[in-house]
């Protein structure tokens, strides 16, 4: 430890060597570029808008009913055999595990995980046994409009690698999560809100390249496909 | 011409040689420049943000060690390791160390230039650990044995026939067709080593001083997983990326993300301010931040050249430039390119055959134009040119006949006799000339002038 604040200091020295002591100029931060969407009540039309641009989907459901049918046909869609929803809204007993196993689609045996219990049961080998699951459905903090932003929170359950390793990934947000801009998002996590979890994870989009003749491929480490299901609670 | 001159002209040659046909290159840079362009069209604060982002990072240089401590003190709070390299080697025996003592046998790297400045793989390699490249782009280089062309895409320069080919050869892979095939065939093959690895490494993109947290921006999804799979994280950061607070962090991830790709932002950004929490599922158990220096603080010494310290590595300013367009990133030798790199590399590397890089420049200024930050690149190129010459390095011949340009140039008796004269052999070499010239005109631009004449056809 010792070695380290030496070294600490000595580096600071060097930097000091450059210059004269002075004030420290304070930053408002606030750079006034992010638009207000709020007050013109444009929220929904950007992050329609952001979401096509970024490739993902969004699906509008009024209750738990068109919840539950959204998540289905998503499944459906993926041609999911294991999923994991961590999502509150949809209730542990809910009906879906029903409608699934009834579902023409299904291929063979489905599987539907709910909650951290399933997870954390697992270990250190968390991330096997994700790597094996096709979807996953998670919450999110915020949903930003510009840019079409889903802030991911590391303490929540669903923690940081769900909505990595399963080529699939659905967040459901009420609307109530829906932010203008991450200024928003920002000015609110700043300080104490923060300490609260190792890391947030902002993400527009499934996982992307253009490595290659910037072609642009989806699915590269994370998932394929992004779907947000938006409630209006 | 010098020898390093001379070092400098070899070294483009067999650059340009090795690329072979320069229409991947060409292809991909206007790709680059298009999608940044229409971006920016859609912008319209654009000017105004750079603007502020240059005031941002002009007020982190000026109170760079009030930031920089309070960065640590802070990430060391937060429960992060944090260690401080003055330069390469020490950086890379802390890593080094870090990896030993986690007993670790397999590490992952996401792309990080910094990691590339101290050459961390060869190192690591030498103390017999498997060291692999995550990002698809730059797995490709590590399994051909070549360096990054481009900072943000590191094998810009090569054909989808050329990867195909490699993987073949190195991988035994499958004959694959597309980039869509190539992607699925690295994915499998990394998932496996990002679920075996002991220890991830990344780089940083921003240090957020107040909260003491680190940002890393990607669109792949390979530093998430290299943040959160194995059981150790670290972090390795040039000690000058650092903003005040996580307040200035939206309009920095914007001026980045569009600079660099044209994307409005990264499709993943990681702030990373601890190691895993009690109360969470997954997340590194050990997180280390190595602060490194290398040079950075010895920049800052000289104000003429202390604003490069600002760039925050968005590539823009290679994709405009003429120069770069022509002859790739390889020819620049080290491993930043460009006009960013054409200033950086002969600073932060002492070895001579750099030190002519600020001459591969038409200093048409497209870079500093482009520059999210509004680094005057071509000043700064300019400023090491004089510095060089003042440093005795200019070549004698030149110096001479500058000399006499001068007194010419101060004299108008003698500069008009000289026009009148050097008009013959120039008449002569007009002539002689394999490319067809036009005579020059009977008489000078200045007698003309002066005798009324306007009309110049």
């Amino acid at each position: 430890m010792g070695v380290a604040v030496e070294k600490k200091g000595k580096i600071l020295d060097r930097i000091r060597l450059a210059k004269a002591p002075r004030p420290r100029k304070e930053f408002s931060g606030d750079s006034g570029f992010l638009p207000d969407l709020v007050k013109e009540n444009q929220e929904l039309i950007i992050l329609r808008e952001n979401l096509r641009k970024t490739d993902t989907g969004l699906i509008m459901a009024k209750n738990t009913d068109e919840l539950g049918r959204a998540l289905l046909r998503c499944f459906e869609d993926a041609g999911a055999r294991r999923a994991i929803v961590f999502s509150d809204e949809i209730p542990k007993g809910h009906d879906l595990v029903k409608w699934w196993s009834r579902s023409r689609a299904r291929k063979d045996s489905c599987e539907v995980q709910f909650g951290t219990e399933s997870i954390t049961s697992v270990g250190e080998d968390l991330g096997r046994y994700l790597a094996g699951v096709d979807v996953c459905v998670t919450g999110c903090l915020y949903l930003v409009a510009d840019g079409g932003v889903c802030v991911m929170d590391s303490s929540a359950g669903s923690g940081r690698l769900s909505s990595l390793l399963p080529p699939h990934h659905i967040v459901v947000a009420e609307k109530s999560r829906l932010v203008s801009h991450l200024g928003k998002v920002m000015g609110q996590l700043s300080g104490e809100e923060f300490k609260k979890r190792s890391s947030l994870i902002l993400i527009s989009g499934p996982s992307r390249t253009a490595d290659i003749e910037k072609e642009l491929v989806l699915g590269v480490h994370g998932p394929l496909t992004l779907t947000v299901i938006l409630t209006s609670g | 011409m010098t020898g390093r001159a001379r070092a400098m002209r070899v070294r483009v040659e067999e650059a340009l040689e090795k690329m072979g046909e320069r229409k991947n290159l060409d292809k991909a840079l206007s790709t680059s420049n298009q999608k940044r362009n229409k971006t920016i069209s859609t912008i319209p604060e654009w000017e105004s943000m750079r603007s502020w982002a240059r005031a941002v990072k002009d007020e982190v240089l000026a109170g760079w060690d009030y930031y920089l401590d309070t960065f640590s003190r802070r990430a060391e709070e937060n429960g992060m390791e944090v260690h401080w390299a003055d330069d390469a080697l020490e950086a890379c025996s802390i890593i080094g160390g870090i990896a030993e003592r986690g007993e670790a046998k397999l590490i992952v790297k996401s792309k990080s230039m910094l990691t590339e400045e101290i050459e961390l793989n060869n190192f690591l390699e030498g103390r017999g650990f498997e060291v692999v490249e995550t990002d698809l782009g730059e797995f490709v280089a590590q399994i051909s044995g070549e360096k990054p062309s481009h900072i943000v895409a590191p094998i810009i320069h090569k054909s989808r026939e050329q990867v195909i080919d490699i993987y073949m050869k190195r991988l035994n892979a499958p004959p694959l067709e597309s980039a869509e095939e190539i992607t699925a065939f690295t994915r499998d093959l990394l998932r496996e080593k990002f679920l075996k690895a002991d220890v991830g490494i990344t780089g940083a993109n921003f240090g957020l001083a107040e909260e003491g947290a680190v940002v890393i921006v990607e669109n792949e999804g390979n530093v998430r997983l290299c943040s959160t799979l194995p059981r150790v994280h670290v972090i390795v950061m040039g000690i000058e990326r650092l903003l005040p607070s996580a307040r200035e962090l939206p309009t920095f991830l914007r001026l980045l993300a569009v600079s660099a790709t044209g994307q409005s932002i990264t499709n993943y950004v990681s702030m990373i301010r601890s190691p895993r929490l009690e109360d969470e599922c997954d997340g590194p158990r050990e997180l280390h931040l190595v602060l490194v220096d290398n040079g950075r603080t010895g920049i800052n010494i000289d104000p003429d050249l202390r604003e490069i310290l600002h760039c925050i590595r968005c590539g823009a300013c290679l994709n405009v430039c003429p120069v770069y367009q022509r002859i790739g990133g390889h020819s620049y030798g080290w491993i930043y390119p460009g006009p960013m790199g054409s200033v950086l590399t002969p600073l932060l590397c002492e070895s001579h055959d750099y030190q002519e890089l600020p001459y591969l420049s038409t200093l048409c200024g497209r870079c500093s134009e482009t520059c999210p930050v509004k680094i005057e690149l071509e000043h700064l190129l300019i400023q090491m040119r004089r510095k060089m010459v003042d440093r005795g390095s200019g070549r004698k011949l030149e110096k001479f006949l500058f000399l006499l340009f001068s007194h010419t140039a101060e004299s108008p008796t003698l500069f008009r006799f000289l026009e009148r004269v050097l008009r013959i052999p120039l008449t002569v070499l007009a002539k002689k000339a394999s490319i067809p010239l036009q005579d020059p005109s009977p008489r000078s631009f200045h007698r003309r002038w002066v005798g009324g004449e306007r009309d110049w056809g």
